[in-house]
């Protein structure tokens, strides 16, 4: 079935959809290059907003704005084929710049179907402004709730050029304590990534290149080597393998990247650490650490299955 | 089994043994200070005397104390108003009269600063100036500053999604929010997840749901370092259009200025003029001469000269279209050393493009000594016989310029309208539209006011902007909002009845009676 819009999904939910039990979402088809709601509904250039369908792929998206002089942010190659509803709704991994963001915080405005087949949908707006976040709460609820259809997404200039540096010879913290001092002089990498013991480095790319010089100086001045880079550095969070992601404590970051051997910290939320590992390995290394229990959250899981039940989702 | 008869003084026994007897008032001056909180329509409607105030006010001193009275009223079914410190603009803490007020001033600790984390865990009562001091002794800031900071709390931030003064670099409220504990409608009391982790995001829920899913107790925010240093400027834009233009590229460039603040050609006459008095500004006649110096001064002569000048808006309004078209930006750049001056001169060089004229420094400073001023001025207006109120959007930039004609042709039929640009991002912009206005009687000045509320919202709703940007939603534009979100409010309401079992708390707040 090729459903081409929200209100074809808002019919096809309301005319007997298999509700929760369905694994349908807009995926990308290989045939024709045809995408069902895979469409670029509109850019605004001025505003540096696209509004598209949520089956298209990041990679196609990217190319078009780019003919623009716009850009998603930083995608690894790796990320062309996954689709907007894979990113958001379903929430694979993807890796957020300092700089551009990630991805959920580009979402600007949201179209969701509930499984009842009503349609709701957000203000576009720079903030939200009224009320409780609904249309974040879409994000990240796989298809619960309902399906995400539309999102608009803000863009940012396309940076020509991306300059980058290596940083090596100290444990991460040590690293990760260069790139803090960085954020502090108001200098927002456009990626960042640490490795853990495979790879005991800190790669940083630029938009400006003063912006690596002071990198490099910042580095030096803390006493790990700096080399600086004139072609891009590489992006090894490949998805050929499952990514899990996790918050580490920032204290706890030396002892959890020593558990892992191909995981990297990719970016913060103020003071825990984004880190990025091999599923397989890190279930076994990320769980049974003393930081995976500090947390002091309650379960909401009782409260999620109760929604789901009210809003039809079983 | 018919339901036992409810008795409101056991009721309110139950409530003292809670929380003890001297958290518990009854009393009338009390029950009317709770009544209401700075919305104008109310203000406008207590000009015919008080409103009913709730049946009690409780002030718990921790979270148990929270638990216990939300149980009470859950299972009494009595409603809840959740209370900061009342400087709310819209009636989201207006007293329900079968109900009480929880007054959260008395959680006012910070629990704890983190220095090397960045983090801060604060109860949600506490006093929004009282914090960033207590953060300024450590070094650090919240980088969020309303003008209402003296008289708001960290809970009502967050209650409302309110947005600082320097919004344009720290963000508004909801982007400094790591975790929140909140008690829900069945007395829980819960803590959320950080933000960021997988999953769904409940701090965004809790975050502007203005007391209706729940009571936020405390929160843990991002801290920022004291800036090293700040570098002021002014400029004046040959336009609206230009000034617009000149925040977007700035912003788009990646560029985080402190503060961006644009006023349109009327708020930029009253700023030059508050600026240097006597000025060239004030060499204008008529109307105009005389609604600058009844705003500035609301009485005797001032009020009268007011009064004539808002009697006839459309003529007005037309006065203040043939001004010269020229706005006033002010800009405030901070942080590390290098960090402010790359940006003050970045902002600098796309000024001389759009051939903006350089004020130097003295507007910025002014602006930060005075940024409170205007504010506490409402009363002086309303004892003058006219009524005052804000009407704030947003909305992308490629919809900014009609939306702005839209909203100030809709008030501009009822009131005199000016309007600044305050906060602003990548993306887009909101407006912050004041409007005043007068009538013969009490009864008069509040149709013109409904009708200029009316007038603007549906504006606004027509336009696709977003019902507010900071403010919150409350009651006053809770019909509006409605039609503006359609069936996103039975999403709400789903999780509403997940949250708020028995509907207690701040019933018709947000989306008005449908919720
Ligand atoms: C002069 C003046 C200037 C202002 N300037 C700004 C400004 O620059 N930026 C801005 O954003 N706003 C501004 N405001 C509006 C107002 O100050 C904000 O809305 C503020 O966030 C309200 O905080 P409060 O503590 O006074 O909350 P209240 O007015 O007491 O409550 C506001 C709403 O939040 C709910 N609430 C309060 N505390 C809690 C809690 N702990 N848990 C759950 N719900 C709660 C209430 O029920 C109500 O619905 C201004 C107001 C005035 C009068």
């Amino acid at each position: 079935m090729r459903l081409v819009g929200t209100e074809a999904v808002a019919l096809w939910v309301r005319s007997g959809s298999p509700g929760a039990t369905a694994a349908w979402h807009p995926k990308p088809e290989d045939t024709d290059g045809a995408l069902p709601l895979g469409a670029l509904v509109d850019l605004d250039e001025n505003s540096g907003v696209a509004h598209v369908q949520s089956g298209i792929a990041l990679g196609r998206l990217e190319r078009f704005v780019r003919s623009r002089g716009l850009s998603l942010g930083p995608l690894s190659a790796d990320l062309c084929r996954t689709t907007v509803y894979d990113a958001l709704a379903v929430g694979s991994t993807i890796r957020p710049s300092p700089r551009f963001g990630d991805l959920r915080s580009t979402v600007l405005a949201v179209t969701g179907v509930l499984h009842d087949g009503r349609v709701v949908r957000t203000e576009v707006a720079p903030r939200r402004a009224t009320g409780s976040d609904l249309g974040r709460f879409l994000l990240g609820c796989g298809h619960r709730f309902g399906y995400l259809t539309e999102v608009y997404l803000r863009l940012s200039p396309l940076a020509n050029h991306l300059f980058p540096v290596t940083v090596t010879g100290g444990p991460p913290s040590a690293l990760l304590g260069v790139y803090s001092q960085l954020e502090d002089l108001g200098v927002r990498a456009a990626t960042m990534t640490v490795g853990g013991s495979r790879d005991p480095s800190m790669h940083l790319t630029f938009v400006h290149e003063a912006e690596r010089d002071l990198g490099a100086e910042v580095s030096r001045a803390a006493g790990v080597e700096a080399t600086v880079g004139i072609s891009l550095g590489t992006d090894r969070c490949s998805v050929d393998r499952p990514i899990a992601e996790a918050l580490v404590p920032k204290p706890m970051i030396d002892a959890v990247l020593s558990r892992l051997k191909n995981g990297r910290v990719v970016g913060h939320v103020a003071d825990r650490w984004i880190v990025f590992f091999e599923a397989a390995e890190g279930d076994a290394a990320v769980r049974e650490p003393a930081w995976a229990a500090s947390t002091e959250a309650s379960d909401f899981s009782q409260l999620e299955a109760q929604l789901e039940v009210i809003l039809g989702g079983r | 089994m018919p339901t036992p008869r409810f008795d409101p003084r056991a009721f309110v026994e139950g409530l003292r043994a809670d929380v003890g007897e001297s958290n518990v008032s009854t009393t009338r001056p009390d029950r009317e200070a709770y009544s209401r909180d700075l919305w104008p329509r109310s203000l406008l409607d207590s000009l015919s005397g008080p409103a009913p105030g709730p049946m009690a006010v409780v002030w718990p001193t921790d979270e148990v104390r929270v638990s216990a009275v939300v149980r009470r009223c859950a299972s009494a079914g009595v409603p809840i108003v959740p209370f900061g410190a009342g400087s709310g603009v819209c009636g989201g803490a207006l007293a329900d009269p079968s109900g009480i007020v929880v007054d959260l001033k008395r959680l006012d600790r910070v629990l704890k600063v983190d220095p090397e984390a960045r983090t801060v865990e604060v109860q949600a009562g506490i006093n929004g100036e009282l914090f960033e001091r207590r953060l300024e002794r450590q070094g650090f800031t919240l980088g969020h500053f309303p003008s209402s900071i003296v008289c708001s709390t960290v809970g009502g931030w967050l209650a409302t999604r309110s947005a600082g003064q320097c919004s344009a670099r720290y963000g508004k409220i909801e982007d400094m929010v790591l975790d929140l504990s909140v008690v829900t409608g069945d007395g829980v009391l819960r803590r959320t997840e950080r933000t960021g982790s997988p999953g769904l995001d409940w701090n965004q829920l809790f975050v502007g749901s203005e007391g209706t899913l729940g009571l936020i107790t405390g929160a843990t925010l991002a801290l920022h370092p004291q800036p090293e240093t700040r570098c002021f400027r002014g400029y004046l834009c040959r336009s609206v259009e230009d000034g617009l233009d000149l925040i977007r590229r700035v912003l788009q460039d990646g560029h985080r200025p402190a503060v961006l603040r644009l006023y349109d050609p009327l708020d930029t006459m009253m700023a030059r003029q508050k600026a240097a008095p006597g000025g060239e500004t004030s060499a204008h006649a008529g109307p105009l001469k005389a609604l600058l110096q009844g705003l500035s001064s609301p009485e005797g002569m001032g009020a009268r000269a007011l009064r004539a000048a808002l009697s006839v808006p459309q003529v007005t309004n037309a006065l203040i279209a043939s001004l010269p078209r020229k706005s006033l930006l002010v800009t405030v750049t901070e942080g590390s050393a290098r960090e402010a001056t790359l940006t003050d001169e970045a902002i600098a060089r796309v000024a001389k493009d759009l051939q903006a004229q350089d004020l130097g420094e003295g507007p910025g400073r002014h602006w930060l000594a005075h940024r409170h001023d205007v504010s506490y001025k409402q009363s002086r207006l309303y004892r003058a016989g006219a009524f005052v109120d804000t009407f704030e959007v947003a909305t992308t930039w490629a919809r900014l310029p009609r939306l702005y004609e839209a909203v100030r042709g809709a008030l501009g039929l009822h009131t005199v309208v000016m309007a600044h640009f305050s906060h602003a991002y990548a993306a887009g912009c909101s407006i912050y539209f004041t409007f005043v206005g007068t009538g013969r009687d009490v009864p008069e000045m509040r149709a013109r006011y409904l009708a200029a509320w009316q007038a603007a919202l549906d504006a606004a709703l027509l336009c696709e902007a977003t019902l507010a940007h900071h403010h919150g939603v409350g009651l006053s534009r809770a019909t509006h909002l409605q039609k503006a979100h359609g069936p996103a409010v039975a999403y709400f309401q789903a999780l509403k009845r997940v949250l708020d079992p028995q509907g207690i708390l701040n019933p018709g707040k947000i989306y008005g009676a449908a919720v």
